[in-house]
């Protein structure tokens, strides 16, 4: 909102042109078209310009003096070198713009060998996305036994805090053991090997969930009331269950291990991806940098050239005036020469000498399509 | 920045105190002058004293009402075991069971070849619920009498002579007077609940102990103790 907003916000140029017209207009009025009067009556007097006079030498005086208003002007507006500013504008634009380009085609081909890497590592982020589904099962499977009898361990230690210390020392235990136990699997190459190993596993771990399940029954029996006749279970009925929820945990550590390579490309993947993103931001920052930068250009180049083109407006401004008063030296001698003649100087306005304009040139204006088209 | 987190930190710690640990204190009373129907029943006590919530100290109190005013005290205390991550559920479930069977051993009755001819059994509990009430104001105090309320004692007061059985029934209020003038209580706030757990053994006797129960209701009353009747003490404990 805020950057449309800054995106429909009108320009506004300030210049101190008008005092300067004001200023002109009474220089006009109150000393060029008196001293015109004056001149035109003096030189009518004397019959002047001759008839056979072509020269404009009678009413130079009005060149020189609007001359003279045009290079105050010049002097006063301070806008010679705008164009050469433009110019320079446009080339520092078209460097940094050039820097910006190469700095962006660097960052998309980045982008694009990523794009690539992602595609191709596309399998193995699946294979590690289903074995990180797995991984919860696997953990809750081979943790559990653990974590509910850590309680049962307040029969041989001080506090429940150390209860669950044990506890969760046996859960990382088990959950470590079945990871091993399903490479070890992985490494089997015949049916007999395969059964021989897990039979070997579930001995040693069919052991320990035994012990456990004896000691969450000593604790069960030490909690109950003595009214209570007691827990007529046996720690094979634990080991039983537990083993059963140890064994899908191994199976499933095996059939959903990775590989080493499998697991250094999910890391690449990984890396892919994060540097995607810092590239896609990158990308982005770039983007927006030439964005604006085109903007500034852009508001720069229209303020110059209003400039410029309000330089151009005055200075026709002051040629009017000076044909002007042009008219009125011919119109005061006419009427007051005695000889009613009309001199060869006055039969055409061509023989008045051109002012020496500065702002007059089309081109100076066309800075900023002429370059900007280019691109 | 760091002076405002040590002023913060200053604040926090003098704000802590340590919380006083709550004692509830249950005293028996049984009455050795007759035969009960009602008797102490140890698995009830101890039922009714609620272990399970171990966050307090519990002391048993047990005495006999007999012909004298002054008796064996026998205590029992539970202290309040540590519990939560730092406690052991075994010690402090072991903690209880001995407890109980402390409890069981104490409220078992004594073989006793000594003949009671006289029953004093209003001044025992007074001075009993006076003893309790100064104690700190912790937790419950909570006494449980299980007697016939028969009062015994010549000098002053006795239900197997004709005359008082006759204002008990016709007058109960002289007798309501003859057992205030044996309270000499000078602390009107009392907080201890008292529960007379007594089963009458058939209509005469009901109705007599109904009238000494208005009498023992006029006279707690009057000197602002809680008071409740019942057959059993869980029941004694849900009337409250």
């Amino acid at each position: 909102m805020k950057k449309q907003q800054q995106d429909t916000l009108i320009q506004v140029i300030r210049t101190h042109d008008d005092d300067f017209i004001k200023e002109l207009n009474r220089i006009h009025t109150q000393e060029i078209l008196p001293m015109t009067t004056d001149r035109a009556k003096n030189d009518a007097t004397k019959n002047l310009p001759a008839l056979e006079t072509q020269s404009p030498i009678h009413f130079e005086f009005l060149t020189t003096r609007f001359n003279r208003l045009i290079v105050d002007f010049k002097t006063h507006a301070q806008r010679n070198h705008e164009a050469y500013y433009a110019q320079k504008d446009i080339s520092e634009f078209k460097k940094l713009e050039s820097r910006l380009q190469e700095k962006l085609k660097g960052v998309n081909n980045e982008l694009r060998i990523k794009n690539r890497a992602i595609e191709n590592l596309k399998s193995c982020k699946e294979k590690m996305t289903t074995y990180n589904k797995a991984l919860v099962g696997i953990v809750l499977l081979s943790c559990s036994e653990a974590i509910f009898a850590s309680s049962s361990f307040q029969i041989f230690m001080s506090n429940l805090l150390l209860s669950f210390v044990i506890g969760v020392t046996f859960a990382v235990a088990l959950y470590y053991s079945a990871t091993i136990g399903g490479k070890l699997l992985k490494l089997t190459k015949s049916k007999m090997q395969f059964i021989g190993i897990l039979s070997a596993i579930l001995l040693v771990i069919g052991g320990v969930f035994y012990t456990l399940g004896y000691f969450r029954l000593l604790f069960l029996n030490e909690m109950a009331e003595p009214s209570q006749s007691g827990y007529d279970l046996s720690p094979l009925q634990f080991m039983a269950i537990q083993l059963f929820f140890y064994i899908c945990a191994i199976l499933l550590k095996y059939f959903y291990l990775p590989e080493k390579s499998e697991v250094e490309q999910y890391s690449q993947w990984k890396e892919a991806k994060r540097d995607i993103a810092s590239l896609t931001k990158q990308q982005q920052d770039l983007e927006g940098q030439h964005t604006d930068m085109e903007k500034s250009l852009k508001e720069t180049l229209i303020a110059r050239k209003t400039l410029m083109s309000n330089a151009a407006d005055t200075e026709r401004r002051i040629d009017a005036l000076y044909k002007d008063s042009y008219q009125h030296y011919v119109q005061i001698n006419l009427h007051h020469r005695s000889d009613s003649a009309i001199p060869k100087c006055f039969e055409s306005m061509n023989i008045l000498p051109p002012l020496t304009l500065y702002f007059q040139d089309e081109a100076l204006q066309d800075f900023n399509e002429a370059e900007l088209e280019d691109e | 920045m760091n002076r405002a987190l040590i002023g913060l930190l200053c604040v926090l710690l003098f704000s802590c105190k340590t919380e006083e640990t709550r004692t509830d204190v249950y005293s028996v009373l049984r009455d050795v002058t007759d035969p009960l129907l009602a008797d102490v029943n140890a698995d009830e006590i101890t039922g009714a004293m609620h272990l399970e919530n171990m966050d307090r100290n519990v002391v048993l109190r047990y005495s006999e009402i007999s012909d004298v005013d002054m008796h064996i005290v026998e205590q029992v205390v539970f202290k309040k075991p540590v519990t939560g991550l730092l406690g052991n559920e075994v010690e402090n479930t072991k903690t209880v069971r001995t407890f109980k069977k402390d409890i069981a051993e104490v409220l078992t009755p004594k073989d006793t070849l000594v003949l009671v001819s006289h029953s004093a059994i209003f001044v025992p509990i007074l001075q009993e619920i006076q003893y309790l009430n100064s104690l700190p104001d912790a937790g419950d105090k909570i006494l449980v009498v299980y007697s016939n309320l028969m009062e015994n004692d010549p000098s002053w007061l006795s239900f197997y002579r004709s005359e008082d059985v006759l204002a008990l029934y016709h007058t109960p209020e002289s007798i309501v007077q003859r057992y205030l003038s044996k309270a000499d209580m000078t602390d009107k706030l009392i907080d201890v609940s008292v529960h007379i757990i007594y089963m009458p053994s058939d209509i005469k006797d009901n109705r007599r102990f109904n009238a000494l129960r208005s009498c023992y209701m006029m006279v707690f009353s009057e000197l602002g103790i809680s008071l409740s009747f019942s057959g059993n003490i869980t029941q004694a404990l849900v009337v409250l």
